[in-house]
């Protein structure tokens, strides 16, 4: 199993252009173009990074063997609701 | 004649010296024992001022000499004695002056676990020589994984560890627990079945299994074959974080990482998100001092078309240009990805005026440039010519020579 996940295939793609760039491999068009996705990019990280999952999840399995995800309950915060 | 007990070797028969013998009872003993495990009761244990322990290991039946020397037995947990059941683990070696041999012990632990000990040697052996733990098996753990599977109790101190790090270190990571019994009767089958739920499921980018530290009996559910296989063949990678620093399980063999300790499992596990954003950042930099240098050569390349020519008219443009460029640069730097496109258009724009002061479209717009012959100096003055001078004429598709027929400048000056 060696999915890969958005944010890795996302820092690949920006470090390769930024090597690209930095090699002036590129046009002037080009360039433009690595640049612009590259900041596209690089915000886009920061958020993926700023990003927080709230819930801690539990799995566990129905009498079927179906898995079944639900809220973990922390032992002592239990949820109020 | 001599009697049977006399007798002296045959002419032929080799006669071997004290030394060829001792020397040869050392290759033998040493290379046949390699490091090893024993267990024994302590006696004549002498902790000598240098620092070094010597002691006796022996069961009913025989004795063993043994040596632990300082820097090896400043790391023990607990104070020997004579009475003391241990297990010792380390290599014999032969003293030939004294033909002498004893047991170098590395390290020592209190016994009554060796039946358990010598348990786990051999299952452990018996599935490294299956290649159960073979390197090539373990699964790459991902850089940035997005979903976390903890398999452990649901109550223990290292789902909380686990937890606890994770968020802190990368807390776009969704963490996932599968209740499952670590300890107990119950426990190897759980384990098991926490980890085939885990496959089923399939959505965990890594798993970390594991339990707080124990005794080796508490740890037990991971030395035992079927939690080992289990780690072994599950598809999801697997992150053992099984006991304390010191003492490793079969399972944490079998693991495709093995972790000290849950908290340092979740370490390995998540990146550092600091650490992350300083290398976004880093990288968000390089590709605006890259653009920039981009835009530097733009502009390099007007200044050269401001020196080559001359031209009245399109030398403002291009001063303009240059200043145009400039602002634009700073602001291709300054962009933020809303505000890119605006750049963009601007530079498109740029770039069109670029084209107009480009030498083949000036002249394709009707100007032309003349040089005097024959050395071809570009004329930029009425003062280079005369009546009579001979120059060249460049238009978008050639140059035709002409002469100077007469002179005029410009009105309010005479000449």
């Amino acid at each position: 199993m060696t999915k890969k996940s958005t944010f890795e295939k996302d820092m690949q793609r920006l470090e390769e252009l930024v090597r690209k760039l930095e090699q002036e491999e590129l046009g002037l068009e080009e360039s433009l173009q690595a640049f612009e996705e590259g900041m596209r990019l690089a915000g886009a990280l920061s958020k993926l990074l700023e990003k927080a999952e709230e819930r801690v999840l539990k799995l566990t399995e129905n009498a079927e063997g179906k898995p079944v995800l639900e809220t973990f309950d922390d032992d002592g915060e239990k949820e109020n609701e | 004649m001599a009697t049977l007990g006399e007798a002296g070797p045959h002419e032929n028969e080799r006669v071997y010296t004290v030394s060829e013998v001792t020397a040869r009872i050392k290759v033998v003993v040493e290379s046949s024992l390699p490091v090893f495990w024993v267990e024994g009761e302590i006696s004549n244990f002498v902790h000598h001022r240098s620092g070094h322990m010597y002691f006796t290991l022996k069961d009913a039946k025989s004795q063993l000499p043994c040596v632990m020397f300082r820097s090896r037995n400043t790391l023990l947990r607990f104070l020997p004695e004579n009475g003391m059941r241990v297990v010792a683990w380390g290599r014999i070696r032969v003293y030939e002056p004294g033909g002498r041999y004893q047991l170098y012990v590395e390290r020592m632990k209190p016994g009554g676990v060796g039946a358990l000990a010598v348990a786990f040697e051999r299952l452990k052996r018996r599935l490294e020589a299956e290649g159960l733990f073979d390197p090539a098996r373990k699964k790459p753990i991902p850089r940035f994984p997005g979903t976390v599977a903890v398999v452990t109790s649901p109550t223990g101190a290292a789902v909380h560890d686990v937890v606890r790090v994770i968020r802190s270190r990368y807390p776009a990571a969704r963490i996932v627990v599968v209740p499952t019994q670590v300890q107990g009767s119950g426990a190897v089958d759980d384990i098991v079945r926490a980890l085939g739920l885990v496959d089923r499921w399939g959505e965990a980018d890594v798993a970390i299994v594991g339990r707080g530290g124990g005794s080796l009996e508490d740890l037990g559910a991971f030395n035992e074959e079927k939690v080992v296989r289990a780690i072994a063949e599950a598809e999801t990678p697997i992150v053992s974080a099984v006991g304390h620093e010191i003492d490793f399980t079969i399972s944490d063999f079998a693991a495709d990482v093995r972790a000290a300790t849950p908290s340092n499992a979740a370490e390995l596990v998540v990146p550092d998100r600091a650490e992350l954003s300083r290398a976004v950042g880093s990288l968000r930099t390089r590709l605006v001092n890259a653009i920039r240098r981009h835009m530097r050569r733009l502009q390099d390349r007007l200044t050269a078309y401001r020196y080559a020519y001359g031209l009245r008219a399109p030398r403002d443009l291009v001063e303009r240009l240059a200043v145009r460029l400039d602002e634009l640069t700073g602001r291709l730097a300054a962009a933020v990805t809303s505000r890119l496109s605006s750049a963009r258009a601007e530079l498109a724009r740029a770039k069109a005026e670029l084209r107009l002061v480009d030498p083949s479209h000036i002249l394709a717009r009707g100007f032309a440039t003349v040089s005097l012959l024959p050395e071809l100096v570009t004329v930029r003055s009425v003062a280079q010519v005369e009546a009579g001078s001979e120059v060249r004429v460049r238009v978008s598709d050639g140059a035709f020579d002409c002469t100077v027929r007469s002179v005029r400048e410009a009105a309010g000056r005479n000449r």
